[in-house]
């Protein structure tokens, strides 16, 4: 049985569907990364997962931690399960963090929830945590403020917070797009070593192809409020099936350092993410998509074969991924 | 966060500009309907700007006649809410006190708003010595409140309306300072202002085309608030007889007179008590109405 | 030194902001900066936070001006000048930046948007033909002036501060992380237009950016910036392929890429 099992996931908002039929799991200790442009629903999907989404959305379906669903549990059952054995992590650390506590405080807040630690033990715990972190003088930082931090120093209080109480699952929503790149490498590469270390499983979302090829297992791709391939890493960049996935892999390829300049245009894909409620009927992408067949006006049904999904009436096929490489 | 606040608009349902405008303007008024402080409080304000007005041309009886006959009659037929100590009608007095009301609130409002915005919007884009002495003349100023400067100008030039005013007045110019120039502060950092100096604007322009613009339901909102607070200062410096002189008709000089008959006809205290009441809510609903209508717009 | 003048030539150019602590020190953010663009060249700026490339950018703007060393435009002399002096080059020399959100005055339609740079320059032209023009030129329906930036995407957005910036038909454009804000797929056709701009317009692009991969596809030569300090300098391909110092080489490898690191360090775990 999976860790975390997601079944026809779906959130409302009012008349809009904004998350539709999301199926996907991850196992134990396993690291699934979720892409998409904003827009697509990904981090709808992770809040959903949580139990966090704002006034005014819902969500239906099933998320299982454990064989048990999250989704009809009591709000009290999900605050014992939130922060304690599933923990998320946010983009914008600065707005996550409270800027009138201190960061001991903030870090080991969850400890004294979940586990009843007191004040003075929390205090204790949440300088071993900021030791994890890479924090060379903890004793010092735990009495600083948010502020006082830089951006990278902020986001690794962020994941020592989220590492208090040894999760099973942490869930990581773009957790380095608002940092420089060395930062992000940083954070990037201490988030890869402690979850190794503890074993926890890992749900990374991203719009960044190349950050979650690097530290994940498996793919899972979404547009339009629905899941449209997902497979492992070596699979979704060796032969991405859905045109998506292709065009999204092509553009992240091509915005990387590892890639000589060409002076050619860039790949890119045409039009932009509708707002929610205004994707077309049947797949979402096919307006944007360059290989489009008179069946896209009918959503595809997802075809599972082993560890890959696919919903494509036209999936890219094994001669044009030769042919990809040519040039 | 939520990207169904967040949507975009694009290709395909970019088609009728036109149209988007009116909605922006028709939302704006369902908003209004939608938002209790606003609508309650904008039915309040109507109701005492049309009792002011009706009351210039015509009231149930002159608000002045006095009819020892009738004194301290309780409400009847005749006289709605009853006559005071002197046989005035007070609903009538009521009326042509909502003028004074009014009257005390607009102009010390605009006093305060004539001299502390550009002081304000001065502060903000003068951020040097210049800015640095407004800010302690306001500083000064609001360490002066409004009653004693009202007892001092009253002393010197003799209780009136105007003393009432320019003591109401003279004290809010520091709220308006603070709030114009941190609001303004806000705007003048941001990368529109940067982006607009680097075309070229110079900064009186940037004053009307970005900040005030971007600033305005704030101070709107603003002046709602101090309206009410403005109407309260007034009722209390009359009540004191600092403010309106007898026989004219103002809510605090009534409340202050109905305490000596307050064992005959307590309804002679309630009635202005209402009248001043409704009037400071009405305001200050107003003016949270309007904050809160504020940049539904522009905050995503 | 070469007969014409370069668009930009920055000589020994430091900023020390003076800071109000206790302790009375001073932070310097640039530090004895030289470097040049050429008429037609296109420049990266690479630094992270606190490597003073927003100071340098707006240096390069004349809206900061430098504590010691000089500024010119084309062998003018930009820093310290009065805004009166600065007309001409207000109009050459326009900036997009990072957040379109926040540099979009979000009480103006994009028509106003647009126009108000021709209108403070004072360009004689007929305003709603130069907004649908401009608009065009970025691709976007003219019906787009009708509307206000925040019923845009963030790509949407960054394209109508593109078109503001071409409006008054400058020479340079300074890009400050004009990508940063977007998505992966958003930025591969901003800096397509980018690129197709220059191109067409014959614009000199001043490009800041933190990421070495956005610049690679735009930018012909890079200054890299440390904490104030230029680091490096050279040709994009000479920076790209043999990066002289430790910091440049520490941006190129930090970088994230399309590979399968997992795949690679444990094989097949997942039928367990």
């Amino acid at each position: 049985m999976p860790l975390l099992r997601v079944r026809d996931l779906t959130v409302t908002g009012g008349p809009l569907t904004l998350v539709r039929d999301v199926n996907f799991d991850v196992n134990a200790g396993e690291r699934v990364g979720l892409i998409g442009e904003s827009g697509s629903g990904k981090s709808l999907t992770s809040l959903a997962i949580m139990g966090l989404l704002g006034e005014g959305l819902s969500a239906r379906g099933e998320v299982s931690l454990d064989g048990e669903n999250l989704l009809s549990a009591s709000e009290r059952r999900r605050c014992e399960i939130r922060g304690n054995r599933m923990a998320m992590v946010f983009q914008e650390p600065m707005s996550a963090l409270n800027p009138t506590r201190r960061i001991g405080d903030q870090v080991g807040e969850t400890l004294r929830i979940h586990q009843g630690l007191s004040r003075r033990a929390a205090r204790t715990a949440a300088v071993e945590l900021l030791r994890r972190v890479e924090f060379a003088d903890p004793e010092r930082y735990v009495r600083m403020y948010p502020h006082e931090l830089s951006g990278g120093q902020r986001q690794r209080v962020m994941i020592a917070s989220a590492l208090s109480c040894d999760p099973e699952v942490i869930l990581a929503d773009e957790p380095t797009t608002a940092l420089d790149v060395t930062v992000q490498r940083r954070v990037l590469d201490l988030l890869d070593r402690l979850v190794d270390e503890t074993g926890c499983a890992l749900l990374l979302i991203a719009h960044d192809l190349a950050v979650v090829s690097e530290v994940c297992d498996r793919v899972v791709t979404m547009y339009g409020g629905r899941v449209v391939e997902s497979g492992s890493v070596a699979q979704i960049i060796d032969e991405p099936r859905h045109p998506y996935t292709r065009a999204l892999l092509a553009t992240s390829t091509a915005l990387s350092v590892a890639e000589t300049s060409s002076g050619a245009n860039l790949p890119s894909i045409p039009g932009s993410v509708p707002s929610a409620g205004h994707f077309p009927q049947g797949c979402p992408f096919r307006d944007r998509c360059d290989r489009r067949v008179d069946a896209c006006v009918e959503m595809p049904p997802t075809e599972v074969h082993g560890t890959r999904s696919l919903a494509c009436w036209n999936p890219v096929d094994d001669s044009e991924l030769v042919h990809e490489e040519a040039p | 966060m939520t990207e169904i606040g967040s949507a975009p608009l694009t290709g395909d349902t970019m088609v009728g500009g036109d149209d988007v405008i009116e909605d922006a303007r028709a939302s704006l008024w369902r908003r209004w309907l939608r938002n209790p402080s606003a609508l309650i409080g904008g039915i309040i304000v109507v109701l005492v700007v049309a009792s002011a007005v009706i009351s210039l041309v015509w009231t149930p009886y002159n608000p002045l006649a006095v009819d020892p006959s009738h004194a301290l009659s309780g409400p009847s037929l005749r006289h709605l809410l009853g006559t005071d100590e002197y046989g005035r009608d007070v609903f009538s007095r009521l009326m042509a006190s909502s003028q004074v009301a009014l009257f005390v609130g607009f102009l010390s409002v605009l006093i305060a708003t004539v001299v502390g915005i550009p002081a304000g919007l001065l502060a903000a884009e003068r951020r040097g010595a210049t800015g640095q002495v407004v800010l302690r003349l306001a500083d000064i100023l609001y360490g002066f409140p409004a009653l004693l400067a009202a007892v001092v100008l009253a002393a010197a030039f003799g209780a009136s309306k105007t003393t009432v005013v320019l003591a109401i007045g003279i004290s809010y110019i520091p709220v308006f300072v603070r709030v114009t120039r941190s609001n303004a502060l806000v705007v003048l950092n941001s990368e529109y202002v940067l982006a607009a100096r680097a075309y070229g604007r110079r900064p009186l322009a940037i004053m009307r085309r970005h900040v005030i613009p971007n600033i305005l339901t704030t101070i709107i909102a603003q002046m709602s608030l101090l309206f009410s607070l403005a109407v309260l200062a007034e009722t209390a410096l009359d009540f004191l007889g600092l403010g309106t002189a007898a026989p004219a008709a103002s809510w605090g000089t009534m409340l202050q007179s109905s305490q000596n008959y307050l064992g005959n006809d307590p309804l002679l205290t309630v009635w202005p008590s209402v009248a001043i009441v409704l009037c400071v809510l009405g305001f200050s609903l107003l003016g949270d109405g309007i904050s809160e209508l504020r940049d539904v717009r522009s905050s995503r | 030194m070469s007969e014409t003048p370069a668009i930009f030539d920055v000589r020994g150019v430091s900023k020390i902001y003076p800071t109000r602590s206790r302790r009375g020190q001073s932070v310097a953010a640039l530090r004895d900066i030289t470097f040049s663009v050429s008429d037609g060249d296109s420049m990266a700026i690479v630094g992270e936070s606190g490597s003073g490339k927003s100071t340098l950018s707006r240096m390069l703007l004349a809206l900061e001006s430098p504590t010691s060393g000089t500024v010119s435009f084309r062998g003018e002399v930009v820093s310290g000048r009065s805004e009166r002096e600065l007309r001409d080059f207000r109009r050459r020399v326009q900036i997009v930046f990072q957040d379109p959100l926040s540099s979009l005055d979000p009480r103006m339609r994009v028509h106003d948007l647009l126009a108000e740079p021709l209108r403070a320059l004072k360009i004689e032209v007929d305003e709603a033909e130069r907004v649908r023009e401009l608009l065009a030129s970025v691709e976007m329906p003219a019906a787009a002036a009708n509307r206000y930036a925040h019923q845009f995407s963030g790509g949407q957005r960054q394209r109508i501060a593109i078109a503001r910036a071409l409006g008054p038909s400058p020479d340079v454009l300074i890009a400050d992380e004009p990508v940063s804000a977007l998505d992966v797929s958003v930025r591969a056709q901003i800096l397509n237009l980018l690129s197709s701009l220059v191109r067409d317009f014959h614009l000199t692009l001043v490009f800041v950016s933190h990421d070495m991969a956005v610049v690679r596809h735009l930018c012909s030569s890079i200054v890299v910036l440390y904490r104030g300090d230029l680091v490096e300098m050279g040709t994009t391909e000479d920076v790209f392929v043999s990066p002289r110092e430790d910091y440049t080489k520490e941006l190129l490898a930090a970088a994230p890429r399309i590979r399968a690191v997992r795949a690679a360090k444990r094989v097949g775990p997942r039928e367990a």
